[in-house]
Order: C-alpha cells, then structure tokens, then sequence
C-alpha cells in the first residue's frame, strides 16, 4: 500500500481535491493521510515561551475548524487515513518536512490558476515542487473516467516518468494512453503518423507492456498548447516530467484543465 | 419552463427548428411560435404559411415518441390585440403560434414580456453578420434588451464544448437546467469559467462555492465539466476563442461583473462576433 499526503486549505482547489480523492483508489492503491498548514503572520509570530505557544495553539485550532468544515461540506466517502495533521509554520517547509519524515510515495493539492505560462512556472519551479522527494498529483479537475495519460515529448526523461508511473500505479488495472506532443503553431490539432514520436515511444510502449498496462492507444499530437491542453481534458489525469524550463509541453500543462502527475 | 421562439420566414429561421424541438422535448417547455410581419391590417398569408411549415416540422421532431403538442390551424388564429393574432392548443404542454405586427425587436420583446419566457430563442444568418432580413442588428438587440435568457443560434453544427462564464452566485435552477440541456444536445463537454482580477477570483469565496456546487451538479449528471480561471486582462480574448470551439453562455445578472464588462453593446457585438450560438442567462 503506497502513502499519500493531501493538502487542505479551505477553498475551491482543495473542494475538488478533496473530490477527486474519491476516485483515486481506482488509480493507485493508496492510503491518504490530510495536512493542512495554518501560516502564522508576522504579528502572530511575535513573542516567545507561553505567550507564542499559546498563539500556535489558537493558529491549530482554527486550523483544525477549517478542515472539519471542510469534510463536513464535501462529504467524500473516501476514508483517510488517521485525522489530519494540522501544522502552523512556513506552508512549503512544513510540507516539505512531512513528505520526507513520512515517507510518503505522493504528495497531491488542488489547483485552479488560470493558464498564465508565468504564473504555472512559478508554482512547478517552486521550493515545494521542485525539492518534493516524490511525485505531485496537481488536482485541477474531477476526474470523468479512469484513463489517463502519458505526456511524451522533448525535455521528458522517459525513464523516470513509466518507472513513477509504473510504481504508483502496479497494482492497478489502469487504461494508459501515450500522448507525444510536438509544438505547431496551428490553432487546430493534427494527429501525425506515430513514427514521428521516434524511438521515445516506442521505449515507452515496451515498458508499459513490461509493466503490465494495456495501452489504449498512441497519439502523436500537433498544435498551440492551448488547443492540445484542451485535448486532453477527458483524462483522469496527465503524467508527465516536472517541467524544468519554459517550454511547449510546459504551456500544454499549464493549459490544460485536467489534473497533472508530475513526476521527478 | 417558457420558451419563445421567434421566427421569419427566412431560412435561418427554419434551421433552428431541430434545436428548438429538442430543448422543448427535454425540458417539457410550453413553446410559442411567435412570427412577425410588417402588415398590421391581418395575418400575412407567406407568414402564416411559413409558421404552418414550421410547426408541422417541429411536431414531426418533438412528437415521434409521444405527443406533447397538438397541432394548431391557421383557421384558429384570431385577433387578440392590435395587430396580434394568436391561438394555442392545450397538449400535454401548450403549444402557441402567435403573429404579431409592426417592428420585429419591439414585437418579440413585447411577447416576451407578455408571456414572461423564461428563454427566447432566435436564429440568425452565419457568419459575422447575424442577421435578420430587413432588420439590421435585430439578433444583438434582443440579446441586449430581452429581460429573459436569450439564445442565439448561429450554425447547426454541433458544439464539442459549452463554456459558462460566471462571476457570480445568482444561478437560477432553471439556467442550470438549460446549460444542462445544451450539453445533451451537443453531446458536449461544459466548462465552468470563473474570473480572476489582480486579488483573486471575483466574487471570492461566494463564487468559489458556487462553482464547486455546479461542478458537483453537473458531475452527479454525469456530464463532464471542468472548472477553468481566465484573467480578466484575457477575457474578451478568451470569449472569442472560447466561441470557435463552441457555445458560449454569459450569465449576465444583475450583480453580475459580466454585465458591467459586457456591457448591453457588447453583449450585441458578441452576439456578431460569435462563430457559434450564444446563449445570455439572465
């Protein structure tokens, strides 16, 4: 049984993470465990000894009100695992500390940002994203089925994304399709002959099947990321290589409405 | 429900007809054929004709399983007003066939009124012009002053996604339902769009719940919707792009941002500027 951890704040993103967590036991058996981070301001932050503690306990314990109102309000049938651990602290170095103390194999948080490339940037390139010892599950949307998606294409280390995939997912009975995006500047998409994906593919087709995935189909898709991002918005989610860099694919991930498995 | 549709004799007007139909047929809508004419002195034979025409085809649609509406004579027509000549039949929903003369915007909008409709439906020529014969701008100007919801169907092909534009908590069930109808006609994806200015979403926390409740909606509807944010700085960008892939629905309520940014012209000049339907709940 792998571990998961859920971030919760209360707001939309974390409503439809909360949702989402519903479908998640039919893609990777896992337990999930709930955090949420209360980040004290600056005047909350001041004194030391009783006076600070005391503080951190009225912090908590708003927390702690904000979450319950929160599964009260979505009712989710999932069971998590243990009550949430509600932290008051820096929200990317609480997190950060828990993943790696906790061992945990997935680390997943709402996210409804429009599709501004910068602002997408940012958030992929940030401490938590980029430091996190294991894969992020960006919860944009519900899901509307089980098949997901396995975004190829230049900047993707191939490797590393079926091995994250195939660990997540081995248990699994999970419809994979394999999706290898090059950029056209063509508001239309345009479906091309699989061998344009080259060799990447076909490796990646082999340890699929190696692993034990049916593939429902290939696709080597063209056009702006905003129309292929648009495409892929019937999966339950995308899995990709955490981006890096500013790129087409990075564009195509910040444009689609579906949720994100980024792995590194 | 209520729903106007109003027609001329033209052939943008019979297009809309499968549509109409359908929305009738799913929402069990009492339905109005509302034709107008420019003779005041009695029913224009080529309208009354056209709207006989328009019938018959609607009741072939709407009718194949089970009768919902019983066809109307043109005998039946009578006066009921000044330059208003009307008749009805009661099936198991009333349908009514209604001609009314003089200015067609004045005419439809007086119907719509008299009825209280709940939804007006109208198609117009393609393209950029959204036109009616004879009448410049007709389609803008009902879009712009009608004070129910309005649909204007450009093209009969089907929409691969309806985008909803929402600002604010002000949904009526019965605007649920009519996005919730467009979705099955088109066998359609629904995007949920909501609003981000330089603090956030607009409408905050209010908005946000009434998005995650539609999307919990129509989700339990098994309609596949997706919430999406767009920057105010993009949003007449993305409503252009947003009407290439399909039909586009405002609410544009009284609280409504939409309404301020949208204002009445540009309502119209959407309408125009549309490649498919629109569709302004109010």
């Amino acid at each position: 049984m792998k571990k998961a951890l859920l971030c919760l704040d209360e707001n939309l993103a974390s409503s439809i993470a909360l949702r989402y967590a519903d479908c998640i036991p039919d893609l990777i058996e896992t337990d999930i465990y709930l955090i949420h981070v209360e980040e004290p301001d600056k005047r909350q932050q001041a004194g030391t000894g009783w006076v600070r503690r005391t503080m951190e306990k009225g912090i908590k314990e708003l927390g702690r009100e904000a979450v319950q109102r929160l599964l009260r309000t979505e009712k989710v049938k999932f069971r998590f695992k243990g009550a949430p651990n509600i932290v008051v602290g820096d929200r990317e170095r609480e997190i950060l500390f828990e993943l790696k103390v906790g061992e945990y194999d997935l680390y997943i948080e709402g996210n409804v940002s429009t599709p501004n490339p910068a602002e997408f940037f940012d958030l992929v390139t940030s401490k938590l994203y980029s430091k996190a010892p294991c894969p992020i599950l960006m919860v944009k949307n519900l899901a509307v089925n089980n098949r997901v998606a396995l975004l190829c294409g230049d900047g993707v280390d191939h490797d590393l994304l079926v091995g994250s995939f195939l660990h997540l997912t081995d248990n699994r009975d999970v419809e994979v399709d394999m999706v290898f995006y090059k950029f056209q500047e063509k508001n239309e998409i345009s479906f091309l002959d699989r061998k344009e994906g080259g060799s990447d593919l076909e490796a990646v087709e082999k340890a699929l099947l190696e692993g034990g995935k049916q593939i429902k189909g290939c696709h080597v898709v063209s056009g702006t990321p905003e129309v292929v991002g648009d495409y892929l918005k019937d999966f339950a989610f995308v899995a990709s290589t955490l981006p890096t860099r500013k790129s087409p694919r990075m564009e195509v991930m910040a444009n689609t409405p579906v949720s994100l498995l980024l792995c590194h | 429900m209520r729903i106007l549709t109003a027609m001329d004799s033209h052939s943008y007007s019979r297009d809309i007809i499968p549509d109409v139909a359908r929305l009738a047929a799913n929402t069990w809508a009492d339905l109005t054929l509302l034709g107008v004419q420019q003779d005041k002195n009695g029913p224009d034979r080529k309208m009354v004709e056209a709207m006989m025409s328009y019938q018959d085809e609607l009741l072939a649609h709407v009718n194949r399983e089970e009768t919902l509406y019983e066809p109307i004579s043109s005998a039946d027509l009578k006066e009921t007003g000044k330059g208003t000549w009307q008749a009805s039949s009661r099936g198991r929903k009333k349908l009514t066939i209604c001609l009314r003369a003089g200015d067609a915007l004045k005419s439809i909008l007086a119907q719509a009124e008299d009825e209280e409709s709940d939804l007006l439906i109208l198609g117009c020529t393609r393209g950029f012009d959204c036109e009616w014969e004879n009448e410049l701008g007709l389609p803008q100007k009902v879009a712009k002053e009608a004070n129910c919801s309005v649909l204007v169907i450009k093209e009969q092909k089907k929409a691969s996604q309806i985008s909803s534009f929402l600002d604010q908590t002000n949904v009526s069930q019965q605007s649920l339902e009519l996005i919730n109808q467009l979705v099955t006609l088109h066998d359609a994806g629904l995007k949920i769009v909501g609003l981000k200015g330089q603090k956030g979403l607009i409408g905050k926390e209010d908005v946000e719940k009434k998005m995650m409740e539609l999307l919990k909606y129509y989700n339990e509807r098994k309609i596949s919707a997706w919430i999406k944010m767009v920057d105010m700085e993009n949003l007449e960008d993305y409503v252009v792009t947003a009407t290439r892939e399909g039909i586009v629905a405002l609410w544009v309520g009284k609280k409504s941002l939409l309404s301020k940014i949208f204002s009445r012209d540009l309502v119209g000049k959407l309408v125009s500027r549309s490649q498919s339907s629109i569709l302004i709940l109010r």
